[in-house]
């Protein structure tokens, strides 16, 4: 989109980071909220938690809308001032940003009142699918403006939706299934990195970092394992390029694979969501692939996974691999090789995780500090909003997944990587849908 | 669909801390001192080469610290 460099988050100051600004503005929201119910003001947040009903007529659906016409207007406001406030910040050009982000807010309300069709909905064509479908085919086929494109931040709404994720999860069931989720995730993630770094290697004459990188991208979180491990061993940019593609087409394709073979299997949503969030390739895309599930437990046991197990332990993966790069594969003894500083775990570390955590505790501690009466209204007026407001970041995070997945761009690769990811896909996926279905599978049905 | 930043940072204690730094700086890195290291950055240049560049020179390992760090360039999941 932009012929200058992408601003490396290492040399940017804290303030300026992508990160940052996804934890104040998802923390921001909670806060506004929790401190308007506390206020009695429930009633201004619940102005700007625009929901669409299911609707089977066309009266129907503009019967719903009119009942709070300020609704779209009052949640376009909010978000519009929070990014424009990131972008100015950040460095985006906000005026563009700000142009961009209109349309695809416009796009957003399009796919969200399609999804809700109870036709569509029948036919499994919901908000997720619809908003990855509508983007795919135009970024395919339209050439979009660069305006517009400014405002295509998956990742950064991802990051959002994740924050605001945590305040709907209690840190209770972090801390009861985080383990599980750790130990789950951690089988699977050593296995199909070994798969895929030896096919690499071994089967494929591969480059040991090359296929670091592969194995990383196929079994840890996605492209931004691939990124952080790539970074970490020292692979080539054309290889970390390659492992991204790998990424993002089996990614894809998961997205529409998992929830479709989930509700063929039968599998309960809890399950099926863990299953997601074991063997789902990239963040933003198995949120996708879970909210399709069309259930809240389905998403609450994907992040669990995904999150929790997954994203959480890069860093470690970076120092590991660190090591090895400078030792085993430069043949070296660890006395002689290059210093590697345990400092590698937080640089990896997905910053916005904090804010996840903080979200949940946060969340957790007020409602274990009222009565249960209040409780309960506060899960309702405020939790509720909440979870609206994270279901509209995650709608532009996949509308921007659909409007940036270039076909044409991921198909410079070779076989052989191809080759050596597929392994770790046939690892990957079965062994995920055995631990989430059969050993763990009564954890995380106890998932409310 | 990545940028990257190699970074080699090098203490300035290790006695010839001036004289990567001056390698460095020839290979087209930006070279900044801070309190207690020297830190090289390029945009351009990729870690192993820089690493392969220091070796050929004599430099030793242990003499230096490589980070690489890659960043999504826009529109990538």
């Amino acid at each position: 989109m932009s012929d200058q460099p992408t601003a490396i988050p290492a040399a940017l100051p804290w303030h300026r980071r992508e990160d940052t600004w996804a934890i104040f503005i998802a923390l921001g929201l909670v806060a506004a909220v929790t401190t308007a119910f506390f206020l009695g003001a429930a009633r201004a947040v619940s102005t700007a938690a625009l929901t669409v009903p299911t609707w089977s007529t066309v009266a129907s659906v503009a019967a719903a809308l009119r009942v709070n016409p300020v609704a779209p207007l009052a949640l376009f406001a909010v978000f519009l001032a929070a990014f424009s406030a990131a972008s100015a910040v950040i460095g985006w050009d906000v005026a563009k940003y700000a142009a961009g982000f209109g349309v695809l807010f416009v796009f957003s309300i399009l796919v969200t009142i399609l999804g809700s069709n109870q036709l569509l909905k029948q036919w499994q064509l919901e908000t997720p699918l619809l908003a990855l479908l509508v983007g795919m085919v135009l970024g395919n086929t339209v050439a979009l403006p660069r305006w517009f494109q400014s405002a295509l931040r998956t990742e950064f709404y991802v990051k959002i939706g994740i924050v605001l994720m945590g305040a709907t999860l209690p840190f209770t069931i972090i801390l009861q299934a985080g383990p599980l989720a750790v130990l789950q995730a951690t089988l699977v993630a050593v296995s199909t990195f070994v798969a895929i770094y030896l096919a690499a290697t071994r089967l494929f004459g591969l480059d040991p970092r090359f296929g670091a990188t592969l194995g990383a991208g196929g079994s840890i979180c996605g492209v931004s394992a691939a990124i952080a491990i790539g970074g970490a061993c020292r692979a080539e940019k054309s290889h970390v390029s390659v492992a991204i593609s790998m990424v993002i087409l089996w990614a894809v394709a998961m997205i529409f694979a998992l929830p479709v073979a989930a509700r063929y299997l039968g599998l309960p949503a809890g399950p099926a969501g863990a299953w997601i969030g074991t063997s789902e390739f990239a963040d933003a895309a198995g949120f996708a692939a879970a909210a399709t599930i069309g259930d809240e437990r389905a998403v609450k046991t994907f992040t669990l996974m995904k999150v929790v197990g997954r994203d959480m332990f890069v860093g470690v993966w970076a120092l590991v691999v660190a090591f090895l790069s400078v030792t085993v594969w430069e043949k070296k003894s660890a006395a002689e090789a290059e210093r590697v500083g345990a400092g590698e775990i937080w640089r990896r570390f997905p910053k916005f995780i904090l804010g996840f955590l903080v979200a949940s505790l946060a969340v957790t501690v007020v409602l274990a500090s009222v009565d249960a009466r209040i409780g309960t209204q506060f899960s309702k007026d405020a939790i509720g909003p909440l979870k609206t407001l994270r279901g509209w970041a995650f709608t532009w995070t996949f509308l921007s997944i659909g409007f940036t997945t270039r076909f044409r761009e991921l198909t410079r690769f070779g076989w052989r990587p191809l080759a050596a990811f597929t392994v770790g896909v046939l690892v990957n996926v079965p062994l995920g849908y055995w631990l989430s279905t059969q050993v763990f599978a009564s954890y995380w049905l106890a998932v409310k | 669909m990545v940028d990257h930043l190699t970074r080699i940072t090098v203490d300035l204690r290790e006695p010839r801390a001036e004289a990567i730094a001056r390698t460095l700086a020839e290979r087209g890195f930006s070279v900044r001192r801070e309190r207690r290291r020297l830190v090289a950055d390029s945009t351009v240049v990729e870690a192993q080469d820089a690493k392969r560049a220091l070796l050929a020179r004599g430099f030793r390992d242990r003499e230096f610290q490589v980070q690489l760090e890659y960043v999504r360039q826009w529109g990538v999941l």
